[in-house]
């Protein structure tokens, strides 16, 4: 079997017929490019496929199952051209002023390229579109009807720079007033003689409306990073009120705080303002160095480890710096993006002298008394010494956190309000995850010392509403658990659209959720990340943007905005309940590995402030138009009233609590229980 | 080190004015170990039967010269140290060892290997500074060593020996903390120190053997290898550049 035709963004289509269910898996080499996709398979015949590029070199495709090779294709495309693959589907903005952006997926077989510029090579040509009337590509010249008739018409858009890869060649469209709601655009490139089969891709209409700005609850996008405060208005207008600054501009950063944004000092915070700086610090100072139990250094990512114990020369600089800016511009929130790259070697570190000295000060005020042993002496077998091993661990914790309040103390006192909705300076650090053992704690530095030293955690949302909602409940549940008395802010980070928007059946992907994909899964997750709450809103991110995310976004803020009062101050019911009239589902996968069994369908949770409280009810897989009926313990009589529509839903008393509020294409009711 | 609250101002103020933060970022650019230079050497051609040296690759520049296999004829330290050349020896395709005239020494670009042939009594390996002017170095991670006896230990030495010929000893298996053990059998020496290379001058580390004598005949007595723990840089000898090779 040959690919004559290969093609960047063909589709890899196989059909196996497996006797018993089993696991199959796809690799496909293409260059440097290597692309493995895992298929959980059922019993039976059954259809797969994974889509995938290459490049002008060769491109090999291995196919395994139980265990051995049962595919292996070689193949090569052949021929100079110049290619765009466009998205699967769109969606096209109906406002003018915020036009959708289309990311093609390039690819040219011409000599030359820039490698660091994603093959980047100078040359003259233009991309061909057939579009339906009321669909404008911005830069492009109408030069004709289409063959296809119906009101349609060519366009051409001239480009100067042809890529081999994605992302690089933007081009963007919008729609206007008479723009249908839904059809197809088709695309193609022409270079010289050379004419690209044509291709096409669905589009959908969305139009949204203004949402005014959040005042208590900064909502802010990753990867935003406006040049001019009429940039960032432009965005304000749907909602984002919170700018993420990375820059040491002071006048920039204070244009912004004049014209009403809050300021956070990120993403990707590191002291200093270089990102890497946990990487290069190690690098331009042996004392930053991270050594392990033998006096070794210890790598990390991209070089040595990073020493928690570190305060020297980089730490004090980076700080003055940060707290100059500071002083300036009044910033006052300080975004950490870590997660685990910082310490991807936690469980050997740090055993430095300056590491050392720190734990036996720590030691001997947490328990005077008992014999100082070198770590370097009970860590080399810490099964003979079990309470030292405990303290060993404990202090790690301490030591991480101590470098954050070292650096949040050295920032010190900061003029003014601050530039976010809470006093500073204060910090806070993408993803959270609970330690559940001391295992957990030794290999990531990361306990109960550390959380308390951030006041927000960042928390994903990228796949299903369904998800998202399942693992903030089992997250209170294991805050609980494991970090008794702890006060753990989270600060909801959803995605524009699932990250398995487009995944195929046995997809086994990080995000892949089986719950059904919907229209409004960005509103939801923002209305159970708010009745849980969530006191900020982070989407990740904003190349990702979508017309149909910002009608979501834009919807959800407007209900937001009623009940935000509440959202930063509540607390979280107990004895909220809900009637399973749909049943169990048998099994729910957690952050794709925590198997929990007989989870319930409908959810109901929701938080509480004086009289008024705010609750999420939600069911995202049968997508059934029933009743749920809930049960809301409240004080005295109270109103309950849907926060988006304000209509009214029901009015409950403490000796009749339960309520009825209709599931039907809303999935998720954010509702407002308000008593006299 | 804790900042009481009324010291931080002058802590910041007197500590931090003369350190430029961006324009002067510090040079570290690793080299790569001598095992993999051979490796790349044999395979592009720039090593050859006869050769005693062969170039560093740093940064995509060769710098022709500087890596060399050395047998110690005799000496107790580095101060008289007679050091002799190892030569390499070509077997079939992209293969190969240095070896001093008699096999006394050896690598076989894994290990550099000690044999009681009355020729040497040591084995060493060394940098040349390739560059114009004086070059900041740092050594860092370890030197795996096999038949290693602690109660008899052998000689290591990290010394340089600069354009005159004079010798300086950086590092020697008597210091404190020389050796670390893994698995409580695995002995490493210990690579970590900071280096000043003088123009045209030599980074030397050693393994000698002084008694390698009384041992029987052309039976393998020390070793020690290059390439253990591959991309553990813990394990690996590794020079960093801390200042750029000047041409």
């Amino acid at each position: 079997m040959k690919f004559p035709d290969l093609r960047p963004d063909d589709k890899v289509k196989f059909a196996l017929d497996m006797e018993k269910d089993g696991k199959a898996a796809l690799e496909i080499v293409s260059g440097r490019n290597r692309f493995y996709r895992d298929y959980v398979c059922k019993a039976g015949c059954s259809e797969y496929e994974a889509s995938y590029r290459t490049d002008r070199k060769r491109c090999a495709v291995k196919l395994f199952c139980g265990g051995r090779v049962v595919y292996a294709h070689e193949a090569m495309p052949r021929g100079d051209f110049i290619e765009v693959y466009g998205p699967e589907s769109c969606f096209i903005s109906a406002v003018r002023e915020m036009p959708t952006g289309i990311f093609w997926n390039q690819f040219h077989t011409l000599p030359g390229g820039n490698p660091k510029r994603g093959g980047a090579v100078k040359v003259d040509y233009e991309i061909l579109f057939d579009l339906p009337a009321g669909i404008a590509v911005e830069g492009a010249k109408k030069v004709g009807p289409s063959p296809r008739g119906n009101g349609r018409y060519a366009a051409s858009s001239p480009q100067k720079t042809a890529f081999a890869a994605k992302n690089w060649l933007k081009n963007t469209i919008y729609a206007e007033k008479d723009a249908p709601a839904a059809g197809k655009i088709y695309y193609r490139v022409q270079w010289g003689k050379f004419l690209q089969a044509e291709r096409s891709f669905d589009f959908k209409v969305c139009a949204f409306a203004p949402a005014k700005p959040l005042k208590l609850i900064p909502v802010s996008m990753y990867n935003y990073f406006p040049k001019s405060v009429a940039e960032a208005e432009q965005v304000r207008k749907f909602g984002i009120n919170t700018i993420l600054y990375r820059g040491f501009d002071v006048k920039l950063a204070r244009a912004f705080r004049d014209a009403g944004f809050f300021l956070i000092r990120g993403g990707y915070f590191w002291p200093g303002g270089d990102s890497e700086g946990y990487i290069k610090w190690p690098k331009w100072d042996r004392t930053a160095r991270a050594l392990d139990v033998n006096g070794n250094t210890v790598f990390g990512k991209g070089g040595p480890q990073f020493s928690p114990s570190y305060r020297g020369k980089y730490f004090l600089d980076a700080v003055k710096k940060e707290r100059e800016f500071a002083l300036a511009t009044g910033i006052s929130h300080f975004a950490f993006d870590m997660e685990k790259y910082i310490m991807p070697n936690a469980a050997l570190a740090c055993f430095r002298p300056e590491s050392i000295a720190r734990f036996e000060k720590w030691f001997g005020e947490k328990y005077p008394g008992k014999k100082w042993i070198s770590p370097r002496v009970f860590e080399q077998t810490p099964g003979k010494f079990p309470d030292y091993h405990r303290a060993w661990v404990e202090f790690k914790d301490h030591n991480f956190a101590s470098f954050f309040l070292d650096f949040k103390r050295l920032m010190g006192k900061l003029p003014g309000k601050g530039s976010v909705p809470w006093p500073g300076p204060t910090i806070s650090e993408w993803s959270f995850g609970v330690p559940e053992n001391l295992e957990d704690i030794n290999s990531t530095m990361r306990g109960p010392e550390f959380i308390k030293a951030f006041s927000w955690f960042e928390r994903s949302a990228y796949s299903s509403a369904d998800r998202n909602v399942r693992e903030l409940l089992h997250l209170r549940g294991m805050v609980k658990k494991h970090l008794p008395g702890i006060q753990v802010n989270i600060i909801a980070c959803p995605s524009p659209e699932r990250l398995d928007l487009h995944s195929g059946p046995g997809d086994t992907g990080y995000y892949v959720s089986p719950a059904p994909k919907l229209e409004n899964e960005l509103k939801y997750k923002i209305f159970d990340s708010m009745a849980f709450g969530c006191r900020g809103i982070s989407v990740w991110y904003y190349p990702a943007m979508t017309a149909r995310a910002w009608k979501n976004l834009t919807e959800a803020l407007r209900a937001v905005g009623k009940v935000e009062h509440i959202v930063v101050a509540g607390k979280a019911i107990e004895g909220l309940k809900c009637k399973q009239t749909l049943g169990y589902l048998p099994q729910v996968l957690l952050h794709n590995r925590l198997l929990l069994k007989d989870q319930p369908k409908i959810l109901v949770h929701g938080i509480r402030k004086g009289k008024e409280a705010l609750l999420a009810v939600s069911e995202y897989n049968d997508l059934k138009t029933f009743d749920a009926e809930v049960t809301c313990p409240v004080r005295s009589e109270a109103q309950v009233i849907d926060v988006e529509s304000g209509e009214k839903v029901a009015v409950i008393t403490p000796g009749k609590p339960e309520f009825k509020v209709r599931l039907d294409g809303r999935r998720c009711r954010l509702l407002l229980v308000k008593e006299k | 080190m804790s900042f009481p609250n009324g010291k931080i101002a002058v802590l910041l103020c007197t500590v931090l004015p003369a350190l430029p933060l961006r324009g002067a970022e510090p040079l570290y650019e690793p080299i790569p170990d001598i095992h993999a230079a051979a490796r790349a050497a044999l395979k592009s051609g720039a090593l050859k039967n006869g050769q005693t040296s062969f170039p560093a690759v740093i940064k995509g520049k060769n710098c022709p010269g500087t890596w060399e296999f050395w047998g110690i004829e005799k000496g107790r330290t580095p101060a008289d140290f007679k050091l002799i050349p190892m030569k390499f020896r070509a077997q079939g395709v992209n293969k190969g060892q240095f070896l001093t005239s008699r096999g006394g020494c050896f690598t076989d670009l894994n290990f550099g290997r000690l044999r009681n042939l009355g020729e040497v009594g040591g084995i060493a390996f060394s940098f040349r500074n390739p560059s114009k002017g004086a070059l900041e170095m740092e050594l860092d991670g370890g030197l795996r060593l096999y038949s290693f006896d602690p109660a008899k230990p052998f000689d290591l030495f990290v010394f340089t020996v600069d354009s005159d010929g004079k010798r300086k000893v950086i590092a020697t298996s008597a210091d404190k903390d020389a050796f670390f053990v893994i698995g409580g059998a695995r002995h490493y020496f210990r690579l970590s120190a900071e280096i000043r290379l003088e123009k045209g001058a030599r980074v030397f580390v050693a393994l000698n053997d002084p008694e390698l004598a009384k041992s029987p005949p052309k039976k393998t007595k020390a070793v020690f290898c290059l390439n253990e723990g591959h991309r553990k840089w813990a394990f690996l000898p590794r020079f960093i550049l801390r200042s750029p090779i000047k041409n």
